[in-house]
């Protein structure tokens, strides 16, 4: 009886192993890149959502401006741009620009009026 | 020539086939929930500006009807921004002013009164009968009454609200060897069970609430640990909560601590005590977080980040605490050892000082609520601060929510009596029931929602809520 395996077996095998660790190696690099992806656009959602209460909330608004912000930890910054445009005497339009330098934007729009909140 | 598959290279063909379907399983699992979290996340985006939308085109609906600009049954155009849409349609409209309304209690020398999720339960202990009676929300008389008789009279007792579930009140009452549990739904149907005595104190955070179809109740002092109370059958487990917290259950119907132990420790002690606790979506990405006070710091936990964020100012002290622009902000007001105040509010990476603090009222003790030019302050000890303008007092009571308006109204408790005033500092009001729709033009609207609130004619702020009221207690 023949003991061990042949070369072409060993080859097989081996072509196996690393195609299946290859294709392994393509998704979790893909699920890891996605899922941070979507944790960034998590974040930034969040950030837009706090900046917009912050400026629904202010009897002055800001001026038109950008900043950046980094995440908690500082694994991640955020660069917030404020556009603020007078409609009439008593509406005004609020648009909240968020991005990230490692991707994903939301971009959020409001009115408001005088005299409501 | 002639091919042959030996046993062996079958073996490795088989063992191809399967890692090659294992592997492409993984990336499947993988990829669908990939797909899903993106979808979900896609779907968050266009809700935050559909809200967005639909909040700005209700404020316009607001000014509208406080100018007058709209005729009798004439509906608003439709108001768009944003790429989204939105379509108002009135439902009811009616002219309201304050309501009060005196409830007599005759019988009751020690009566306890609490907001719950239907309305306010007010209860007492006369020898070994207990008393209660229920306000339903909207009504403008008493509800139920009923008498219930108990086994002895109580060492003491006290009654919470807000229990989730069927029930409307929870009632602990303290006996020499065994505490006594009692659940009370709005018609006076009791569960009554006995839990161990030194699980629960004057000092403990109590929630409640239905976890896996079982009514939970958790008990928890403000030492990180705490117990998980079943009523139906009295079992009762050991939670731990991490440092600067103590467990509860969430809004959700989620626990927050860890169930560590089927057995019950004896109970801790600490020298901090809670002075309160309560829940808000404070960074506004749709999931209730939940906030701790106690006097020298406040902690919060962020539900969707699942981080903690202390807050201690080093030789100050808390004297407020609360919502301070409407139920998306935390913010606590320190009193330092020269009697200065300042206020710090929650940001996106944790606390600090709040640049428009001169704003706020300062002055007040305890949980803090406001809107147009009225004040309110509730200390955990159910002392309210009422301020209208520059008119101030302060009494025994409550603050709910009984008539479903969205904002608060107070409740009085005296020796034999209870009165409810239904929004102080509200005149000549006009609610409104409004239908919205919110969504891409041309497409299914992606909110609908109806909306009841009140419409002052000043120049004040007007505070919009959902329908069905919120209990802000």
């Amino acid at each position: 009886m023949r003991k061990g395996f042949s070369l072409s077996e060993t080859v097989i095998s081996a072509a196996v192993v690393l195609t299946v660790a290859l294709s392994l190696t393509i998704s979790a690099g893909y699920f890891i890149e996605k899922r941070t992806l979507v944790e960034t656009r998590r974040d930034i959602l969040t950030l837009a959502r706090i900046t917009m209460t912050d400026y629904e909330t202010m009897d002055e608004l800001p001026e038109d401006g950008t900043y950046l912000i980094e995440s908690p930890g500082g694994l991640n910054s955020f660069t917030v741009e404020t556009e603020i445009a007078t409609l009439s005497n008593t509406e005004r339009e609020i648009r909240v620009l968020v991005t990230s330098e490692s991707g994903g934007r939301v971009e959020l729009v409001r009115r408001i009026y005088a005299g409501t909140n | 020539m002639k091919y042959r598959i030996s046993s062996r290279s079958g073996a490795v063909l088989t063992m191809a086939v399967f890692a090659s379907a294992a592997a492409m399983l993984s990336a499947a699992i993988l990829f669908g929930y990939i797909s899903s979290i993106t979808e979900r996340q896609e779907v968050r985006e266009e809700l935050a500006q559909a809200s967005l939308t639909q909040k700005s085109a209700l404020e316009k609906y607001v000014n509208m009807q406080r100018n007058d600009e709209l005729g009798p049954g004439e509906e608003p155009p439709r108001f768009i921004l944003g790429g989204y849409s939105t379509e108002i349609r009135l439902l009811e409209k009616e002219y309201i002013s304050d309501v009060k309304m005196s409830y007599v209690i005759p019988e009751l020398t020690d009566v306890s009164a609490v907001g719950t999720t239907g309305g306010m339960m007010v209860a007492g202990i006369a020898d070994n009968i207990l008393y209660s009676c229920f306000f339903a929300s909207g009504e403008t008389e008493v509800s139920q009454t009923f008498s219930i008789e108990i086994s002895e009279a109580p060492d003491s007792w006290e009654v919470y609200g807000n229990t989730g579930g069927e029930y409307e009140a929870v009632l602990i009452c303290r006996y020499d060897e065994r505490d006594s549990l009692f659940l009370i739904d709005r018609n006076g149907t009791l569960l009554r069970n006995s839990i161990p005595s030194g699980i629960w104190s004057e000092n403990c955070v109590l929630t409640s609430g239905i976890i896996d179809e079982e009514q939970e109740i958790v008990i928890a002092e403000f030492t990180g640990a705490g117990y998980a109370v079943f009523p139906e059958s009295g079992k009762v487990l050991t939670l731990t909560s991490p440092e600067g917290t103590c467990p509860v259950i969430m809004p959700n119907g989620k626990l927050y601590g860890d169930v560590s132990s089927g057995v019950r420790v004896s109970a801790g002690t600490s020298d901090t005590v809670l002075l309160d606790y309560f829940t808000g979506d404070f960074d506004l990405n749709g999931e209730d977080d939940l906030a701790w006070i106690y006097e020298d710091g406040m902690t919060c936990y962020l539900a969707g980040r699942e981080v903690l964020q202390h807050d201690r100012a080093g030789g100050s002290e808390l004297a407020g605490w609360g919502y301070i622009e409407g139920r998306y902000g935390l913010g606590g007001l320190w009193c330092n050892s020269n009697g200065m105040y300042s206020w710090r509010k929650l940001f996106w990476n944790g606390f600090a000082p709040l640049p428009a603090a001169g704003q706020l009222l300062s002055g007040h003790e305890g949980r803090i609520f406001g809107w147009n030019d009225v004040y309110f302050s509730s200390g955990a000890d159910d002392s309210v601060m009422y301020a209208e303008n520059d008119q101030r007092s302060e009494f025994t009571g409550i603050i709910g929510d009984y008539n479903l308006s969205g904002r608060a109204d107070i409740a009085v408790l005296h020796d034999d009596r209870l009165d409810i005033q239904a929004e102080p500092g509200g005149r000549d009001a006009r609610k409104v029931l409004i239908e919205v729709r919110t969504g891409i033009p041309g497409c299914e609207p992606v909110l609908i929602d109806e909306y009841e609130f009140c419409i002052y004619p000043t120049t004040g702020r007007t505070n919009i809520v959902a329908s069905g009221g919120s209990s802000i207690r």
